[in-house]
């Protein structure tokens, strides 16, 4: 299908974005100005617009919405800063995915082997094509080749972010839409094992395994390995024929983007309490969330004032900023986070590990800190793929930060050690360590000559501390094993409250000052922090929590535990009362009701 | 033709290929809950069946089976019939459909209408008590 031009949600003023390609060039400076509220526009770039064959590339040769130096031009005279979102990953709001119809051949599957089809906000399907076509590749490489050449040429000097584009699952997992499980995969994956077989024949030192595949396992090993091999091929052709311009790669969930939400759609009953639920779970694993596939349903609701809160105002600010930049800007509300669960691996979704889920810390922060702790993935996904949003050092030292030994590399716990010794939080579950590793760290501790001490609280605990720095070392094998009840495993639901009660008492160590709360089913609330300014001196710190009742019912919520907290201030206030007592607060929030809290933390 | 329907897409079985399984299970109120998809498992295999999240039901060892299976949970939700679509007829057909109106009416096109003769024998509610 040709792009077309279309007026209709073109712009998207909550995440400053403009689809240039949906308006004529003629209007783009009156919707602009007319629409864009925020300091930046960001433009995503629409490769199929740009050529038809793959050989010649049109920047306002042919078509006038290809002339991306005079959107610049406009965009700069009103005064905001240029950002380019440049897809490396088929996207859902572009007809076939992104691709150029002459490449649309062969369908990706999702999972399931259905070809991915996603619903955008104007109720379009658009169809996914697999990227792992060879063809699709070249041309792109030919496309990015030509693009700098344009910027070059044009002295078009804005920053440009790589997109993996993605959704998040049923499961709260995010999906990136390279995925493909077609034939189109198959083939290119068989290609590969045996590149891998010639070469692990070809080598010289001593044995090898031939690669062979005896498990579902080890398939989705070498498929995994298959994945980050071609997506690595895209980054990297766009990192370094753009590296002038180039700021890192930003993975992005369209909320409403799965394959499960265009089949809802069709039934006339996609939620909205689900629509929130997917951004605070994209929110938790540091991918953007955006709206653009829902953006017809906002307006007056109540997800047009979430997204604004969330993404908008805070977690898309912090993502293109630099963090020594957002140190300094103290007024900043950022998402307020306690923890960071590190995992093998955030992309791809299928077959994540869910180390922390099974031994219980996941369902114990899910309940004593909804929304407020991140699960990244303990090496960038993408080799060479800087994330955006790394944390800065201050914020690096106030979280706790979780890993498991059987997901580290010798380079992974040399940032656990490294994090430890800037002043860091740490805990550290040994379960199925690796000699050599266990090794290095009994090492670390010798030759830093520190104490360790050990305490038998279930199983044994042992604390590091080096002043403020504090490393908690201990085997949650252990901890499963002795409350095992004979059948194996405990699936989640079956985790004994002991498990549970032991990592409370775990975090309990850490003297966290939070507010938990247990809101009835249907309310929704994220939390954000910033630094106190010179009028709040009294106070360590400004923390915001925004409360949303995405049901059709009346809903209270009692906030109470606020013996640290100071209640500063109520605003945004949607359907939505709010009572004092002598210890709590009562929330009473209206059907789609919301508002915010400014609660001071006391020094 | 889309209301009162419950579709069903299947395709091999995720884990064992010599099965099958239905993935997306939907009508008017959406997916099919976990809990209606387990019970109905239940009762027709006679083992409780794995977790796999609301819409996803199996494995079946016969298509057979689980074609009786979609017809026991359309006559348990209440609706006249269920559309069963195999998952390569959906591929090749869904391409064809650039919006949510074509979709809504191409899938009704696709794969093999199984009527409730239970539901339409009830008629309406006038007939129920007038009977």
């Amino acid at each position: 299908m040709a792009s077309s031009l279309n007026d209709l949600n073109s712009l998207f003023p909550g995440e400053s974005i403009f689809f240039y390609w949906k308006t004529s060039s003629t209007l783009w400076r009156d919707k602009l100005s007319a629409g864009i509220k925020g300091e930046r526009v960001i433009i995503p770039i629409n490769w199929a617009l740009h050529t038809v064959n793959g050989n010649e590339h049109d920047f306002a040769q042919k078509k006038p919405e290809s002339d991306l130096k005079k959107l610049v031009d406009i965009i700069r005279e009103l005064g905001k800063e240029v950002v380019f979102f440049l897809p490396l990953t088929p996207l859902p709001f572009l007809p076939n995915g992104g691709v150029p119809p002459f490449l649309a051949s062969y369908q990706a599957w999702c999972s399931d082997q259905l070809h991915y089809s996603i619903m955008d906000q104007e109720e379009r399907v658009h169809h996914f094509y697999s990227y792992f076509d060879p063809k699709v590749y070249r041309a792109f490489h030919k496309f990015i080749q030509a693009f700098a050449d344009y910027l070059q040429q044009e002295k078009l000097g804005c920053d440009i972010w790589g997109i993996i584009g993605g959704s998040i699952d049923e499961n709260g997992e995010f999906q990136d839409y390279l995925f493909d499980r077609s034939p189109t995969f198959n083939q290119g994956f068989g290609r590969f094992l045996q590149v891998q077989r010639e070469e692990e024949m070809g080598e010289e030192s001593g044995e090898s395994e031939a690669v062979v595949i005896d498990s579902p396992g080890k398939e989705r090993y070498y498929q995994n390995e298959f994945h980050t091999l071609i997506a690595t091929m895209y980054l990297d052709s766009a990192r370094e024929l753009l590296a002038a311009n180039w700021e890192g790669v930003l993975p992005v969930a369209f909320i409403g983007g799965d394959q499960r939400d265009l089949f809802s759609r069709i039934s006339g009953r996609d939620s909205v309490a689900d629509h929130l639920r997917a951004a605070l779970s994209a929110v938790s694993l540091d991918v953007l969330p955006l709206s653009t596939l829902i953006a017809g349903e906002m307006g007056d609701s109540i997800l047009e004032t979430f997204f604004n809160n969330l993404v908008s105002r805070s977690f898309l600010p912090n993502k293109l900023m630099q963090s020594s930049y957002l140190e300094q800007q103290g007024n900043i509300f950022a998402p307020l986070f306690f923890a960071n669960l590190y995992r093998p691996r955030i992309f791809q979704g299928e077959g994540g590990d869910n180390h922390f889920r099974r031994i219980g810390l996941q369902t114990l922060l899910e309940q004593r800190f909804t929304n407020c702790f991140q699960q990244l993935a303990v090496e960038p996904d993408l080799p060479n793929g800087s994330f955006a949003g790394q944390e800065g050092e201050q914020q690096e030292r106030e979280l706790i930060h979780f890993f498991s030994a059987r997901h580290l590399s010798l380079k992974g716990l040399k940032r656990v050690l490294q994090l430890f010794m800037q002043g860091g939080r740490v805990v550290l579950d040994r379960a199925e360590i690796d000699p050599v590793l266990q090794k290095r760290l009994d090492s670390f501790i010798i030759e830093n000559s520190l104490t360790v001490s050990d305490v038998n609280f279930h199983i044994l605990v042992s604390e590091v501390r080096l002043g403020d720095s504090k490393m908690v070392l201990l085997d949650s094998s252990q901890l499963v094993a002795k409350y095992r009840d004979g059948k194996g495993d405990h699936p989640e639901s079956e985790l004994p409250s002991k498990v549970v009660q032991f990592w409370e008492k775990i975090i309990a160590t850490f003297e966290i000052q939070h507010i938990s709360l247990d809101p009835p089913a249907g309310v929704l609330f994220f939390w954000h922090t910033r630094s106190a300014n010179s009028q709040e001196l009294n106070f360590h710190e400004i923390r915001r929590l925004n409360l949303y009742n995405a049901s059709s019912y009346k809903r209270k919520v009692v906030i109470g535990g606020m013996e640290k907290f100071a209640l500063l201030k109520v605003l945004d206030e949607v359907r939505s009362e709010l009572h004092t007592g002598r210890k709590e607060i009562t929330v009473e929030l209206l059907p789609w009701g919301s508002l915010a809290i400014d609660f001071g933390l006391y020094l | 033709m889309i209301r009162n329907t419950l579709f069903g897409i299947y395709g091999v079985g995720s884990k064992d290929p010599a099965t099958c399984e239905l993935t997306h299970l939907f009508g008017d109120e959406g997916y099919v809950d976990s809990e209606t998809i387990s019970r109905a498992y239940l009762e027709q295999e006679g083992r409780a069946m794995e977790q796999m999240g609301a819409g996803r039901a199996g494995p079946f060892a016969r298509l057979e089976d689980l074609q009786r299976y979609a017809y026991a949970l359309c006559d348990q939700i209440g609706v006249a019939r269920v559309i069963l679509i195999d998952r390569d007829e959906y591929n090749q057909k869904v391409e064809h459909a650039t919006s949510l109106d074509e979709l809504r009416e191409i899938l009704p096109t696709m794969g093999s209408a199984m009527e409730n003769a239970d539901h339409s024998k009830g008629g309406t509610i006038w007939s129920k008590i007038f009977n």
